[in-house]
């Protein structure tokens, strides 16, 4: 009988019930305290039932805490020799849900830019790939013992693959720049929230932009610019994605003596974008400068392997005291937390719109498919004990060196999920089994 | 080291590590108060990353306004930051004690307010559309096992006493008002209370262990 409890009377049973919820009188309350604090089996029962509280909040599915209310909480509870003020991790996919939402604008740009001017002379498509239909096979259920646990897709959405000389033609288009230029006032409204929420200690909002470039070497950062409010981001993103595109296009020339050409012809170019504080800066001055970007010294890079270096190796010896990632770019991590921006591996950066959870991935690769072998998206999750589960998005074909997936997320999909792309036989698999190409297994 | 002192913990490096729904650990909840007690802000903002989207929702629940919801998340990691102190072990979990944090100042401002009674007649008339709801939520949450756990436990309770909980949970109904508002006499509404809860915690505990 699970509705009495073992050592006592249905009366103590009601009463712990109505001391949890808060719901007996005050001298009833006072009475209950005083057995509580002498009878410990009555505590291991009052703390049992706390738990079914616990439970019935954390039972249902919640979506982070906006970042506005922490900026409140923070400007608060902020205490003058409190010069550290941490950030939650979340606010980091909070922030990039702008910048995700310019990237896919851009990338929205991209095919509306194929679309009205059609691509002629050298950047008419030749062996375009056309999109595959997914055949999915029916997915398993991998016993529990195992580390794996595949969720079935039910149906998969399709993924469809982009002709990759086509969005370089889009680049070099116009009608981009003007696209991209309107999310100005977009960036701009994200750089007073930020300042706004952050409640910063002292001093002027500074933004960088990092352009990390991956070599053979451990990654190598440059300090693109530096820049008082958000209007030259969209030029920086353009001409990031330019440079990405034309890197991942170039011939891949380099070699492992030669750092200049390392960077330049197998890099894949991410930037990264850090708002922080000056120290030093009287509050209401603006400190914000133009930079020059920094120069590459090819032979002596700085090395950046994490957000954490680059606050170590380039942000504190600014004289930056507080500060916050709105992305990093550890080059092994992957993360969708949110939805948002995603870099997912040294040969894809991947993008998923926080509004419509539709999503592209860029990959990079030397290793082309073979006539039997698909690409197959996946969005994956880790359960308790680090389970890993898999859900199928989709599989497409596509024998290019440079191939960007677009894809929907299905509508089941579980919050905050990561993304990798393996190489699986035609048709794909119900369970990851072929190499992983990005993302982490 | 004091914690001003303490190098610039830039948060995007470990992104992969935020929880997901669930109760998670609570030695951690634990060890985070006791860090706000000795003043420390960056446990004030792990704390609002690992449970400030769940209090928000049991905070919406409650008040069935989004900007009072959000205002009342405000104060709670207020008066976390300045109670914690206050926290004593022996007399509640961290996490039960964060949420009563919460939920005594959703109820005072739905006392203030006297929207008691406007708020049972948006619950009765909302507790179908939240069964159907949850059974959603459910399906979701599959993916961890934890809330799916949790969702099966409450699932599980028959509806009368489940909402009996609820009222007196999320809307802090006196048992005479739940009486009241369900028509039953008040003997039954306090059964249904003591069975739920017990049963509740039984089952909890069966599938913890």
């Amino acid at each position: 009988m699970t509705e009495t409890h073992p050592h006592f009377d249905a009366a103590t049973g009601e009463q712990a019930s109505l001391y949890v919820l808060e719901l007996l009188p005050d001298d009833a309350r006072r009475e209950f305290s005083e057995r509580l604090a002498a009878e410990p089996a009555l505590r291991e029962l009052v703390r049992e039932l706390q738990g079914n509280l616990d439970a019935l909040v954390f039972s249902e599915p919640a979506r982070p805490a906006p970042l506005s209310v922490w900026g409140r909480i923070a400007a608060e509870v902020k205490q003058p020799e409190a010069k550290v003020l941490v950030f939650p991790n979340w606010a980091v996919t909070w922030a990039t849900r702008a910048l995700a939402a310019a990237a896919c604008v851009a990338f929205g740009a991209l095919l509306h830019a194929w679309r009205i001017k059609p691509a002629s002379g050298e950047h008419e498509l030749t062996g375009a790939t056309q999109a595959t239909p997914l055949s999915e096979p029916a997915a398993s259920v991998v016993p529990s013992t195992t580390s794996v646990a595949v969720v079935n897709p039910a149906p998969a959405p399709a993924v469809t693959v982009v002709p990759t000389n086509l969005i370089a033609a889009a680049i070099e288009a116009n009608v981009l720049r003007e696209r991209v230029r309107m999310l100005a006032a977009q960036v701009t409204a994200l750089n007073q929230v930020l300042t706004q929420q952050a409640a910063l200690p002292s001093g002027a909002t500074r933004m960088h932009v990092f352009q990390l470039v991956n070599t053979n070497r451990p990654g190598a950062v440059n300090r693109l610019q530096s820049f008082e409010d958000g209007s030259q981001l969209p030029d920086l993103l353009a001409k990031a994605s330019a440079d990405q595109m034309a890197a991942t296009n170039a011939p891949r020339t380099g070699s492992e003596n030669n750092p200049a050409s390392v960077a330049t012809a197998t890099s894949t170019p991410v930037v990264t974008t850090v708002v922080s504080t000056a120290s030093g800066t009287p509050a209401g001055q603006s400190a914000l400068t133009t930079l020059p970007p920094a120069p590459v010294d090819p032979e002596a890079p700085t090395t950046v392997a994490s957000a954490t270096d680059i606050a170590s190796s380039v942000l504190q010896p600014d004289g930056v005291t507080s500060g916050l990632v709105l992305d990093s770019a550890s080059f092994n991590s992957f993360s969708l937390a949110g939805g948002g921006l995603s870099f997912i591996g040294t040969e894809g950066i991947g993008f998923v719109s926080p509004d419509d959870d539709r999503g592209s991935i860029a990959l990079s690769t030397d290793k082309p498919l073979s006539q039997n072998e698909d690409y197959q998206v996946w969005i994956t999750t880790t359960g308790p004990g680090g389970a890993r589960s898999y859900q199928s998005v989709g599989v497409a074909h596509a024998e290019g060196s440079v191939v960007v997936l677009k894809f929907q997320l299905p509508a089941d999909a579980p919050p905050n999920p990561g993304l990798m792309v393996t190489r699986e036989p035609t048709g794909g698999s119900t369970a990851p089994t072929g190499p992983v190409v990005v993302g982490a297994p | 080291m004091s914690p001003s002192e303490q190098p610039i913990p830039f948060p995007g490096a470990s992104l992969a590590a935020a929880d997901g729904p669930g109760l998670g650990d609570l030695d951690t909840d634990a060890r985070l108060l006791a860090e706000l007690a000795a003043g420390h802000t960056s446990a004030l903002a792990e704390l609002y990353r690992r449970r400030g989207g769940a209090l928000l929702a049991l905070l919406r629940r409650m008040l069935g306004d989004e900007r009072e919801a959000e205002e009342t998340l405000q104060d709670t990691f207020v008066q976390l930051w300045r109670r914690a102190g206050h926290y004593d072990a022996a007399k509640a979990g961290p996490l039960t004690w964060i949420i009563m944090v919460a939920r005594g100042l959703a109820l005072d401002r739905l006392r203030h307010r006297s929207r008691q009674a406007a708020a049972l007649d948006r619950y009765s008339a909302e507790v179908p559309a939240q069964e159907t709801a949850h059974e959603d939520g459910f399906t979701r949450a599959t993916a961890d096992e934890t809330a799916g756990r949790l969702s099966r436990a409450l699932t599980g309770l028959p509806v009368e006493q489940r909402r009996a909980i609820e009222l007196a949970f999320y809307q802090g109904c006196t048992q005479e008002e739940i009486a009241r508002a369900t028509g039953e006499p008040l003997g039954t509404i306090k059964a249904r209370i003591r069975r739920g809860m017990l049963t509740l915690r039984q089952r909890l505990k069966d599938r913890h262990d």
